[in-house]
């Protein structure tokens, strides 16, 4: 009695969804587009690699390694003294003093001996009263275009600052930090 | 005394003026850079050639041949073009900015002495974009700053990426430009030539130069140089062998792409 109770119930239950079915329309397939990205990969070739170095020059002042970069010793200066270091040219004006030194730096292409690059340059940190000039071209705190075909190997590059007459006590102290981007054209 | 000399004794001279390192001890202690201590990186070039709104996943290494420990951000730009040269523009700045889809993992990145790090990046084109190259740069966070007084030097160093889109490749081959030879100098023959499609290209050109009677007498290589869309770029062959004084025809051909362009000139030896 249980079990037919059970069953009966069961076909109850059944027969509502037998009838239900029944009425339910069949879902025709839709073509539903879809905007996918393009997963087919691109077509890549790659360049070998660049490297990039400051070296010291033999008619330039010295420069230390420090920090996985260099120091560019530019010795003491003075308006009447002119330097002590060797490659160091003093100019001199009326309001100010340019102290101008040679500045070594060597790339290097796996790819290509005769390629070029790209550089850029700004200062670390600010340098007033003081004017740092790379290449004649006025160094800021904002990335600047220096070159925009710099040779591979090693090329001389002009680093010069400009003194005012006005520095005196603590902003005699120069202190500067340049930065460089290298980029393979 | 002079009023010059006094009013700039005492404001440099007396002063002291210091500028850059004193020869201190402290500094003598410093090794000199006797043997190369670089930064390099693989690949420095990425070529890539598909279709507007594809991906590309490249692997970047930074090899730190120092011996100091590096820590980079890593910045994507573009590169776009103006006025005929290449300018680099913060990711996002330009309509339709390929360098705004670029992702680096990881985005900070140390690298330790004498060691490699690597980055993935991928980069995604948008739909629709005029820019067909950016820069994946490792930005040193390394400032050399030091308590002597000096100036202090680092680097940064970046990955160029081109995308070629299209079909659309064509460049403008400007008039010869020919230097004969000096005592000091070889012949050369110059050539600007410019972009004028929408794709970067890479031309390929070869200078012959042939004698009165139409002879081959020589050829050189010009040399290879990318050019972005709407870039103008110098392209020069140097002749390194001598010529007799006579009259001469210097016949260049330029490969891009698939495509073959002529120009030619007459020059004269004396």
């Amino acid at each position: 009695m249980k079990r037919l109770g059970i069953l009966s119930g069961a076909l109850f239950i059944l027969l509502p969804l037998a009838h239900g079915a029944s009425t339910v329309h069949p879902v025709r397939a839709v073509r539903v587009g879809v905007h996918l990205r393009n997963a087919t990969p691109m077509q890549v070739t790659v360049g070998q690699t660049l490297t990039f170095d400051f070296v010291p020059l033999s008619q330039g002042p010295k420069l230390m390694s420090a920090m996985g970069g260099g120091i560019l010793n530019l010795g003491t200066v003075s308006y009447y003294g002119g330097s002590t270091n060797k490659g160091i040219q003093i100019q001199r004006n009326d309001e100010n003093f340019a102290v101008t030194a040679p500045l070594g730096v060597k790339l290097e292409s796996g790819s290509s001996s005769s390629g070029t690059a790209s550089l850029k340059a700004w200062l670390s940190m600010p340098v007033d009263p003081y004017q740092v000039y790379l290449d004649n071209v006025l160094l800021t705190l904002q990335p600047t275009a220096i070159q925009n075909a710099m040779a591979m190997g090693v090329t001389t590059h002009a680093l010069k600052i400009v003194v005012p007459r006005s520095a005196n006590g603590s902003s005699a102290d120069f202190k500067a930090s340049i930065s460089f981007e290298i980029t393979e054209n | 005394m002079n009023p010059v000399r006094r009013r700039l004794s005492s404001a440099t001279v007396c002063r002291a003026l210091l500028v850059g390192i004193c020869l201190s001890s402290a500094m003598m202690a410093q090794p000199a850079l006797a043997q190369s201590s670089s930064l390099s990186l693989t690949p420095a070039v990425i070529m890539a050639k598909g279709t507007f709104g594809q991906s590309l996943t490249q692997k970047l290494t930074i090899n730190n041949n120092t011996p100091a420990t590096f820590r980079f951000d890593m910045v994507a730009e573009d590169v776009a073009v103006k006025n005929g040269k290449r300018v680099f523009l913060p990711a996002g700045e330009s309509p339709g900015s390929i360098a705004a889809n670029a992702v680096f993992s990881p985005s900070e990145i140390v690298a330790p002495p004498h060691t490699s790090a690597t980055v993935m990046m991928t980069v995604t084109l948008p739909q629709k974009t005029s820019l067909r190259a950016m820069v994946a740069i490792f930005h040193t966070k390394n400032v050399v700053a030091t308590n002597e007084k000096g100036v202090g030097l680092t680097a940064s160093i970046g990955t160029l990426v081109t995308f070629n889109l299209t079909n659309d490749v064509a460049v403008s081959i400007g008039p010869l430009q020919i230097h004969p030879p000096t005592d000091t100098t070889n012949l050369s023959i110059d050539s600007e030539l410019t972009n004028i499609g929408t794709e970067p290209v890479l031309p390929k050109g070869t200078a012959a130069i042939l004698n009165a009677k139409g002879h081959l007498v020589g050829k050189a290589p010009f040399t290879i140089k990318r050019l972005l869309p709407g870039e103008k770029l110098d392209f020069q062959a140097e002749y390194p062998g001598t010529l007799p004084a006579g009259t001469y025809r210097a016949l260049c051909t330029f490969v891009v792409g698939s495509k073959i362009q002529n120009v030619q000139s007459d020059f004269t030896i004396r």
